[in-house]
């Protein structure tokens, strides 16, 4: 039978708490490393494809010649003035349904939202929905990139003008507004992506 | 009056206090945790320059390594290192000259490149990365991407920081 153990035993018990220095030791060796590539500030890019060639723009039409009206191309221009920013589409220069104006807010920069919008409902009443896909290669990745197709040859490409002052975050922050509209948390809509900067006038 | 300790304490064993570890361990694993969350490979192929301020964009394509330029407010450089730019390809006064649409010193630079790319048996992608600072203006813009284009570089990246949410 078990006897229990002596009251008078002086052997004192080891003490059994965990050697946290092992473990310290692998801390101080990986934090310092995952500081050094730590990235704080995402990087990304954005690709521009300049226009092959001068004389071609944005689409086939010249400068002095309109296009035509529910014709094969939207020729959407968004042009950076002063106090505005003006859309155009179909060539047309005129106060209408084809141009109109987005005067800038009361801080002084431009309405993104509103442009943002405008286009969007552009996209749905003159360009409509995607008629199929298209594709092209792309010489970089060595791949076929697709793309939607629309009855309208020109239903992904805008021009950006703006006045030679104009900083280029501004730019930027334009060519984002130009390129998708977020419907909802999960859905972005495709507005106009493939964007040409040209000269103002 | 100070009294002398009692003669009873001479056999009071003193425990030696180690330091707690504890609590530096729970830091340590949360600065850990926060560190592996933000674990990129994709940042050392491309460092931003100090020289400028990239601007924000909501793109989120990942950086790729090709010939890359800096477009600062005074002149454009190939590289900074320490503070210091590396091989200052054109200065301020040749982007604002009104003469130029296309940027004599740096249509060089690109056509340089391109002799040395194809000596060294590389395929030419024109391809080229662009960090432009925030406040660059419109013109100088249009100037570089011309020359890109003269001298054949097709695809341009702009390097910028992508926005949070």
């Amino acid at each position: 039978m078990a006897f229990k153990p002596s009251s008078r035993r002086s052997r004192q018990e080891e003490d059994t708490e965990l050697n946290l220095l092992p473990v310290m030791n692998l801390m101080v060796c990986l934090i310092p490393l995952l500081l050094s590539i730590a990235q704080f500030t995402q990087l990304a890019l954005l690709e521009y494809l300049p226009p092959a060639a001068e004389g071609g723009g944005g689409g086939e039409n010249k400068d002095n010649q309109e296009p035509e009206l529910g014709g094969g191309t939207l020729s959407l221009l968004v042009n950076l003035t002063e106090s505005a920013v003006q859309v155009s589409m179909f060539g047309k220069l005129e106060l209408g349904p084809y141009f109109y104006e987005i005067p800038r807010l009361a801080d002084g920069k431009y309405n993104l939202k509103a442009l943002t919008d405008s286009l969007w409902s552009t996209k749905q009443r003159e360009v409509g929905s995607s008629i199929g896909l298209d594709s092209s290669y792309n010489d970089i990745l060595l791949q076929y990139d697709v793309y939607p197709k629309y009855k309208l040859k020109d239903g992904r490409e805008c021009t950006l003008t703006a006045m030679p002052e104009t900083p280029f975050q501004v730019v930027i922050a334009v060519m984002d507004a130009c390129k998708a509209k977020e419907i909802s948390e999960k859905e972005v809509v495709e507005l106009f992506p493939t964007i040409t900067l040209k000269k103002f006038g | 009056m100070a009294f002398a300790p009692s003669k009873g304490k001479r056999h009071l064993s003193k425990e030696k206090e180690a330091l707690s570890l504890t609590s530096m361990m729970d830091m340590m694993t949360i600065i850990l945790l926060f560190l592996l969350k933000n674990i990129s490979t994709s940042g050392a192929l491309i460092k931003p320059s100090p020289y400028l301020e990239l601007p924000v964009s909501i793109r989120d394509m990942e950086p790729r390594k090709e010939v890359s330029i800096l477009v600062t407010r005074e002149g454009i450089l190939e590289d900074v290192d320490e503070g210091k730019p590396i091989n200052k390809i054109s200065d301020r006064a040749e982007l604002e000259d009104p003469a130029n649409t296309v940027i004599p010193s740096l249509e060089k630079f690109y056509e340089d490149h391109k002799e040395f790319s194809k000596k060294l048996g590389q395929r030419f992608t024109g391809v080229t990365t662009i960090q432009c600072d925030k406040e660059i203006s419109y013109d100088w813009l249009l100037k570089v991407i011309n020359t890109c284009g003269q001298t054949e570089y097709s695809t341009i990246d702009f390097l910028i920081i992508k926005a949070k949410g």
